[in-house]
């Protein structure tokens, strides 16, 4: 099936059949129009979630912009644009600790 | 966090008899420069050269204290950074309310650092003495600490893990040859982060101012025992043995009898013949073993027949005093000697 067949538009139901039927009378042409009620409405909730989608999507295209243009920087300037990191402290030193050291002398 | 009882660290001292010739003051230089410009020293060489007291003398000149490790076959890593080594056991009862009692106890392994551990951290002096004799795996830790002064240490130990090398720290090691028994291959990654100086035999200036300094003879007689040893030791097949030490003994021994060290002696004879230890002198002559009779020829050709001075009670009876069973005049010893030499 092609990309343009796809869709609501393209599902064929038995709809139209009953709608031959039932509107030869009063009674048909009303259930009829609860039918196409309860269609339109879900047509219309099927607009509104495809209209969220759309936002999530739209969203979702602009990080994605926004992640390229860093990571495009990042390879120009190679180093100077590196995550940013905290900086690392040095490893300790130790003073003597006096009050443990016990010095001996030694005659060579 | 590591719990360390007591650290117990060296300050050498120089003896009053400790001679500097200008040898040992040439290599006491190159060494200080060495160690000062950041550079592990090694002292390596056959036994009997110095080197220890070389490197001991080196670390005194550095002024600062000194960590001592004398190189083990039983060695292992632990030895020398530190290991599990102790227990922490704590017991809390609680009895607040008499009728309840509660126990809590806890008992945690405890870190203790090793000597090398303890140098690198707070900046001494190392000297490793012999570090040879201790496994290459053993020492392999020494390479990150000489290569990049760090010191790594395993992870059951609480804290960090790493010890940045105090820029104070220095090492010094020595070794005797490869070929000497209880003696391991070093790593040459080891080798190629220490400058090695190889010392040989000091020259004559030098062991007869040893000798002399050590035993307390007079300089003549010094000089004809280290003649004696010198010549010995070309004899040998690797010119490694006898080494200063005999030379230092036949002086002690001969200070303490108050003898002589005359080519008519007997007892000095004997005293050559028991201390340089003619077997390892592979001399032979119509297939027996000519070393006594070598070492004859070479006491005649070094000392003088007879000795009249009788000069060690009288100059330094307090460091030598004569046993009584020897005290006899000289002269009549010397001439007894020259005759039972004569007649044998």
């Amino acid at each position: 099936m092609g990309l343009d067949r796809r869709g609501v538009q393209q599902i064929r139901t038995m709809a139209r059949l009953v709608d031959g039927r039932r509107s030869r009378t009063a009674h048909g042409a009303l259930l009829e129009l609860s039918m196409l009620e309860m269609e339109k409405q879900r047509l219309l909730r099927e607009m509104q979630r495809a209209e969220r989608r759309c936002t999530e999507i739209r969203r979702r295209v602009a990080d994605i912009n926004v992640k390229e243009q860093r990571l495009h920087r990042f390879t120009e300037n190679r180093g100077s644009a590196a995550p940013e990191q905290p900086l690392a402290s040095p490893l300790p030193t130790y003073a003597v600790p006096t009050e443990k050291l016990r010095r001996r002398r030694l005659s060579y | 966090m590591s719990y360390q009882e007591e650290l117990t660290v060296l300050t050498l001292e120089k003896q009053p008899d400790f001679v500097e010739t200008p040898y040992i003051e040439s290599l006491t230089t190159r060494a200080l420069d060495y160690v000062r410009a950041g550079y592990p020293v090694h002292f390596c060489g056959p036994a009997g050269t110095g080197k220890t007291a070389l490197a001991m003398h080196v670390a005194a000149r550095l002024g600062r204290q000194v960590i001592l490790i004398h190189g083990d076959d039983e060695f292992g890593s632990s030895d020398l950074i530190g290991g599990q080594l102790g227990y922490r056991s704590t017991k809390v009862i609680d009895n607040f309310i008499h009728s309840v009692l509660k126990k809590e106890e806890s008992v945690s392994k405890q870190w203790v650092d090793n000597r090398l551990t303890t140098a690198c951290k707070y900046g001494f002096t190392l000297i490793y003495d012999e570090f040879t004799r201790s496994r290459p795996e053993a020492n392999n830790v020494l390479l990150a600490i000489l290569g990049e002064r760090l010191l790594e240490l395993p992870s059951v130990r609480l804290g960090e893990g790493y010890i940045q090398v105090h820029p104070h720290f220095s090492a010094i090691f020595t070794s005797n040859p490869e070929e000497y028994a209880g003696v391991h291959k070093t790593q040459d990654a080891l080798m190629d982060r220490m400058i090695s100086l190889k010392l040989d035999h000091p020259d004559l200036e030098t062991e007869v101012g040893i000798t002399q300094a050590k035993s307390g003879i007079p300089w003549r007689d010094a000089k004809a025992i280290v003649a004696i040893v010198r010549e010995f030791r070309t004899l040998g097949v690797n010119n490694a043995r006898p080494t200063i030490r005999a030379c230092i003994m036949l002086g002690r021994i001969v200070a303490m009898r108050g003898g002589t060290v005359a080519a008519g002696d007997p007892t000095f004879r004997e005293l050559c013949r028991d201390v340089l230890n003619a077997d390892y002198i592979k001399v032979t002559r119509d297939g027996q073993a000519a070393g006594l009779e070598r070492l004859d020829e070479i006491i005649e050709k070094c000392c003088p027949r007879s000795s009249t001075l009788v000069v060690i009670a009288a100059e330094s009876p307090r460091t030598a005093p004569p046993p009584a069973r020897r005290r006899q005049p000289l002269v009549n010893v010397a001439s007894a000697a020259e005759g039972a030499h004569h007649g044998a």
